[in-house]
């Protein structure tokens, strides 16, 4: 495999090859991690490769127009939905939610080895990135756009504080104006980082949880919210007027024209924000190269777009009634209210499975429950079924919320399976990360 | 409590700048255990920009991030309401950074240090090790129906206690008050304190009774089954911390 850059010239023959041997020596480590199918052949190779070649994000990503999505929520199905609208370009995205420099550095190693002499294709880049490594990738890979969805707390134990994020990503855009910024202007965190730059445009995408935004990161005072904005008490800082936003029946406006009506095949109010933001972030990497996104039948595309990595999917349960399951993740609080929310607005008749795990992947703390407002599900679900490692932190949670939980051990297909369900009622899973991707891997055998 | 008509008013401080560890569990678990004894309670929560009311019988102080501490402190300091009920009899439960900001001292983000409230003889300074992360295991230095404590840890300082302030529990696994030392929590009259998120009254019940005793001088008479699935979530816990 040979790597050949656009003016060779400027690369040192030992770092080409130093990058040649590490991008040879991650494919192969892939290869045989799909071959033994013991995961998805992301994480590791790209760990091989950063190893090898520390500097390789930015080798591997010359010539390519990148994007970066990051936040708390949303990031795999809004990267995925802006790889969807771009589908017309040649495209690289780290699709598997692997969202580490490492990850994105060996996506990028699978650029076909193309000499830029005759293909004058654009080559896209979008990748979802960790929030607190949205510095360092963006900068590596010389991103064009950033999309910042939202902020909140998540994985407790790793002090990963998210106003400590929030300043990092303020402190990075002040520093590099360059980068377009595409922002959702109902989170008080993602818009007291985007102000940092002049260079941001401002999209209504929604955010139920404000917990984490009570207090004003410049001031400390009280933020006040009301329906449709948010001011601080003491201060100037406020809700910035968005450029794109979505009214309550879903017609889509940009810049007040109206765009075409948002009809998702995914449900949740939030993924109405998530595809309004993919818009947003789509629209303005195309504008970084010079060229126009069709918004109109972008718009019509989305509507086709059936989620990422499981999330959203339905599946049969085999069972002689042929009843359906439906897989939600949910990683953190903010996460699991926008699920409690979408639940709740669908009139289906349906049974309610949660799992919990709380390995290191999802943060050993299982504090972050008390925070779920599980009593929203009261009236309508008194009981739900608890499965997942740590399924007794679930029950004495829910118990405290008056619904009754019901324990059941085994693999969560055995449990799933297992359910008594009158005809007609569809099953709703929502497990968090561990626990959701264990089930996908359950349901994919 | 108000009379003899038995009522609790659960006061839940500033959930907005010190509620970073699902520490409005604790408030919601004294609230439906003390409705379990037949009383009838209530969780006034009390934002950062409302005054503390003083006739509360449970007040409750939860984790929060570093910023938000010393505001936090702040505007106790100046409102004033916590240090009256405290002198009123008022039992108070404070976790991690509201354990930190009630004793004499602590350290800021920035490691200045930070006058407290003094409410506990208790001086809180930086660990020298690496932050406290994990399962944190104690037994109760008071009769409290448990035979362990159990709670998740997770603070970069530690504190020390001394004058008439006691310590809630030797620690069993984990990290405690200190690095250095064998105690976790702080007790101070009816001032109770604890390193141990989780919340800890989810997995600990008879510290949430403990709690309750204090305020209203009644045992918990009735077993609810919610009782039971506590139990088993502290030992599976503690099954879990001892295997490892
Ligand atoms: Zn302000």
């Amino acid at each position: 495999m040979t790597i050949i850059f656009e003016d060779l010239s400027k690369v040192k023959l030992s770092e080409k090859l130093r990058s040649f041997v590490a991008v040879g020596a991650a494919s192969l480590t892939g290869l045989v991690i799909r071959k033994l199918k013991v995961g998805q052949g992301g994480t590791l190779p790209g760990r091989v490769l950063m190893a090898l070649d520390p500097k390789s994000l930015t080798y591997l990503s010359r010539d390519v127009y990148s994007l970066v999505v990051s936040g708390t929520n949303g990031k795999t199905t809004t990267t995925a939905m802006i790889s969807h609208i771009l589908s017309n370009y040649r495209t690289y995205s780290n699709a598997t939610g692997a969202n580490m420099d490492f990850a994105i550095a060996f996506a990028l190693s699978q650029r076909p080895t193309v000499s830029c002499e005759f293909s004058k294709a654009r080559e896209i880049g979008v990748f979802e990135v960790d929030e607190a490594y949205l510095p360092t990738v963006a900068e590596s890979i010389r991103s064009k756009v950033a999309v910042v969805l939202n902020l909140s707390r998540d994985q407790l134990d790793r002090n990963s504080e998210v106003r400590m994020v929030a300043k990092r990503w303020r402190e990075f855009f002040e520093a590099n104006k360059d980068i377009k910024i595409v922002a959702n202007c109902d989170d008080p965190l993602v818009t007291y980082a985007a102000l940092a730059s002049k260079n941001t445009t401002y999209v209504a995408a929604g955010c139920s949880w404000n917990l984490d935004a009570s207090s004003c990161p410049l001031c400390e005072a009280k933020i006040c919210f009301d329906s449709t904005s948010w001011r601080c008490q003491s201060c100037d800082f406020e809700r910035p007027e968005p450029t794109w936003n979505v009214s309550l029946e879903g017609d889509i406006y940009h810049e007040k024209q109206y765009q075409g009506r948002m009809n998702l095949s995914i449900p949740g109010k939030f993924n109405e924000g998530n595809a309004l933001l993919a818009l947003a972030g789509a629209c303005a990497l195309l504008n970084s190269i010079g060229e126009e996104l069709d918004v109109k039948s972008s718009v019509v595309a989305l509507s086709e777009f059936s989620g990422s990595g499981g999330r959203f999917a339905t599946y049969c349960l085999d069972q002689f009634d042929g009843a359906m399951v439906r897989t939600y993740l949910a990683k953190n609080p903010a996460g699991w209210d926008a699920l409690i929310s979408t639940i709740l607005a669908s009139s289906k008749k349906c049974k309610v499975v949660m799992g919990l795990n709380a390995n290191i992947a999802d943060g050993t703390d299982t504090s972050w429950i008390w925070d779920v407002h599980f009593e929203e599900l009261t009236d309508r679900f008194p009981e739900v079924v608890v499965v997942g490692d740590r399924r007794y932190d679930l029950a004495v949670r829910l118990a405290y919320a008056d619904i009754t939980p019901i324990l059941q051990e085994g693999t969560q297909i055995e449990v799933l399976k297992g359910l008594e369900l009158d005809e007609g009622t569809e099953v709703i899973y929502i497990g968090n990360y561990t626990a959701f991707f264990e089930l996908q891997k359950e349901l994919a055998n | 409590m108000t009379g003899s008509n038995l009522t609790l008013d659960v006061v839940l401080i500033y959930p907005d700048l010190l509620g970073t560890y699902g520490d409005s569990g604790n408030a919601l678990i004294l609230k439906k255990r003390a409705e379990f004894q037949g009383m009838k309670s209530t969780i006034i929560s009390v934002d950062s920009d409302e005054k503390i009311p003083t006739g509360g019988d449970i007040y409750l102080l939860g984790g929060g991030e570093d910023g938000p501490q010393n505001y936090a402190r702040d505007l106790l300091a100046r409102d004033g309401g916590l240090m009256s009920a405290v002198d009123q009899g008022a039992v108070v439960f404070a976790v991690c950074a509201g354990f930190q900001i009630i004793g004499e001292s602590y350290v800021d983000s920035k490691g200045d240090i930070q006058p407290g409230l003094g409410l506990l003889d208790a001086k809180t300074s930086r660990m020298p090790k690496k932050r406290a992360v994990g399962e944190l295991v104690s037994k109760p230095l008071f009769d409290m129906g448990q035979q362990y404590l159990s709670g998740f840890e997770n603070h970069g300082s530690g504190t020390e206690l001394y004058g008439d302030t006691q310590p809630l529990g030797r620690v069993v696994a984990g990290v405690g008050n200190l690095d250095s030392g064998e105690y976790e929590g702080a007790v101070r009259g009816k001032i109770v304190c604890t390193y141990m998120h989780g919340p800890a009254l989810a997995r600990n019940p008879s510290l949430a009774d403990f709690l309750l005793y204090s305020a209203t001088g009644t045992h918990p008479l009735l077993h609810h089954s919610v009782d039971d699935l506590q139990r088993l979530l502290l030992s599976e816990r503690l099954a879990k911390v001892v295997r490892s």
